[in-house]
């Protein structure tokens, strides 16, 4: 056992399928999802003999450079693709065309917010094109060993987006890989959904003594003798908050490995959700292990000022401008405008949503009103029923009139998440469901004034202490009324309508 | 960075269009093993799947 103090360093590799239509360097499909196994596979991404690959996927490039300014990169004006050489069954060709020293993207950085809503710029290194590899599912014949493989993947474009090590919190780093999500949601780069392996994260760590250490262009550097503690990797994280869980369990192993004095290897291991452990796999490669050669295929491609502009008009406004502008321009919370904009499409039905509300009522009252009912019943009736919030599900026109009415005091809160509730799971028509139930209530209304008449004319005895100033006589009115109509009456509202005849 | 190597525009990579695939039964036809659509190929590799 020693006591002491270690700082944690943590950097992210991830890598997103690109939405395109077809794959990296083949015309094929490169969404594979719920086919069979290799039915999208070409004698190129099969890597047989004698094919020629294509030219590289130019939306597949163009993707990168926008989501490297997104996140302000430097965007490189001369780029090569790279093959980079490993031995493995899921690589078809015996190599992955990627890219080496010169990625299109470098340099840029991403702001996010710690647990006390504190912002940390974490600073990306690099991010480049390559290509998926094939998918394999492992297993065994007794003693013999076997893959099983599907090509489906192979070939399928990816972006591998990779920080510097200066992430000092797993909370950081989930909240990192989310903003990144986001990112890429909103500039519909991928679906990003970790569930299909469209998003992959793989942390690397490392925990080095407090004071030996220095950060210095991207880079850990030991400070006089201290020999810095190697990283470890992380492999087969399947969710977002998964990214946070097995970072933690991991920090703490090492921990408890330099507190036994044991030293730590260099090595990748593998999170296991169902355990809440990481496990050993092996000894990590370093990147010298690897055989990079310059593709003699694919020539060098020049990227000019006017392809960066072109690519910048599919920029849209960011999760965290518009978070900040909901919060100026609107007077949100902090909170708020954090959830309504974690959804590109989400945040555009508020946006519309508001503009027909501030139709009716002053804009900050309609944003506040707005983001009410969004955040409030229709996100909770949205997750319970699993439901999309989009202007199909809910018909813009049919919210903004039931909030026009509960702010009018026509229904109660109650009543419009009943009706907005039943809307979405009868699959009614919202407006329709508000107009019958004002008219229900209209005519309730009427029928109680008749009812109330009926009750005075059939107690003169108790009308008259009421107008002698015995007071409590209205409730015995009212019970009167309540009897009348089966309890189906609000007490306050037979109250009200007695009072009023009685003191008119 | 290779000064003698070929340089293409941006606009010069290949239009994101795809194109008929082979079928799986042509796949297979390549492969020594297979089983339920997928190739197999049997060996015992040391180390866990690498992804990307
Ligand atoms: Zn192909």
């Amino acid at each position: 056992m020693n006591n002491k103090e270690y700082d944690v360093i943590i950097g992210l590799e991830i890598h997103i399928q690109c939405k395109t239509e077809s794959k990296m360097l083949c015309k094929c499909p490169a969404n594979y999802f719920g086919k069979d196994p290799n039915t999208q596979t070409c004698p190129i991404c099969l890597g047989l003999p004698n094919t020629e690959i294509l030219l590289p996927n130019r939306r597949a490039v163009e993707l990168c450079i926008l989501l490297g300014l997104a996140t302000k990169c430097d965007i490189a004006n001369e780029i090569a693709f790279y093959r980079k050489h490993y031995s493995y069954p899921d690589l078809p060709k015996g190599y992955q065309i990627t890219q080496y020293d010169r990625p299109i993207c470098s340099d840029g950085e991403i702001d996010v917010y710690d647990e006390k809503d504190k912002k940390h710029t974490i600073e990306i290194e690099r991010i480049h094109p390559e290509e998926d590899v094939a998918k394999l599912i492992r297993d065994k014949e007794g003693n013999k060993d076997y893959f099983l493989i599907d090509y489906n993947k192979a070939g399928v474009p990816l972006l591998e987006i990779v920080t510097k090590p200066d992430i000092k919190s797993a909370y950081l780093a989930k909240e990192y890989a989310n903003s990144i999500r986001q990112l890429v949601r909103y500039l519909d780069i991928s679906d990003a959904d970790m569930e299909k392996g469209q998003m992959r994260c793989e942390p690397n760590i490392s925990l080095q003594e407090r004071g030996k250490w220095k950060y210095e262009d991207g880079k850990i550097l030991p400070l006089g003798d201290y020999s810095l503690n190697p990283k470890v990797e992380i492999k087969n994280i399947g969710s977002i908050s998964a990214v946070e869980k097995a970072i933690d369990f991991e920090v703490n192993r090492i921990i408890s490995e330099l507190e036994k004095g044991r030293r730590i290897e260099q090595q990748t291991r593998g999170w296991n959700a169902e355990k809440g452990i990481t496990e050993y796999q092996r000894m990590k490669e370093e990147a010298e292990d690897y055989n990079y050669t310059p593709d003699p295929d694919v020539p060098l491609i020049d990227i000019t000022t006017e392809d960066i502009e072109k690519i910048a008009k599919e920029l849209v406004e960011l999760p965290n401008e518009k978070r900040t502008r909901y919060v100026s321009e609107f007077s949100l919370s902090d909170y708020d405008s954090r959830v309504l904009t974690a959804d590109r499409r989400v945040s555009e039905y508020y946006e519309k949503l508001l503009k027909i509300l501030s139709k009716e009522m002053p804009i900050e009252k309609a944003a506040k009103a707005s983001s009410n009912w969004l955040t409030g019943a229709v996100f909770a009736i949205s997750n319970e029923k699993g439901i999309d919030i989009n202007e199909d599900t809910i018909p813009l026109p049919s919210l903004s009139y039931l909030i026009l009415e509960f702010e009018k005091k026509v229904l109660t809160r109650n009543k419009a998440e009943e009706l907005l509730k039943e809307s979405l799971e009868k699959k009614k028509d919202l407006k329709k469901l508000i107009q019958e139930t004002i008219e229900q209530s209209k005519k309730s209304i009427e029928n109680l004034d008749t009812i109330v008449e009926s009750v005075i004319q059939e107690n003169p005895k108790a009308v008259n202490d009421y107008k002698n100033g015995k007071n409590a006589t209205i409730g015995f009115l009212v019970g009167q009324v309540m009897h009348k109509t089966e309890g189906s009456t609000d007490p306050n509202k037979a109250k009200l309508i007695l009072e009023e005849k009685l003191n008119g | 960075m290779d000064k003698t190597k070929k340089h293409i525009p941006l606009s010069g990579l290949r239009d994101d269009v795809t194109s008929k695939c082979l079928t799986q039964q042509e796949v297979l036809n390549n492969a020594k093993y297979t089983q339920d659509g997928y190739v197999k190929v049997y060996g015992s590799i040391v180390g866990d799947i690498e992804e990307s």
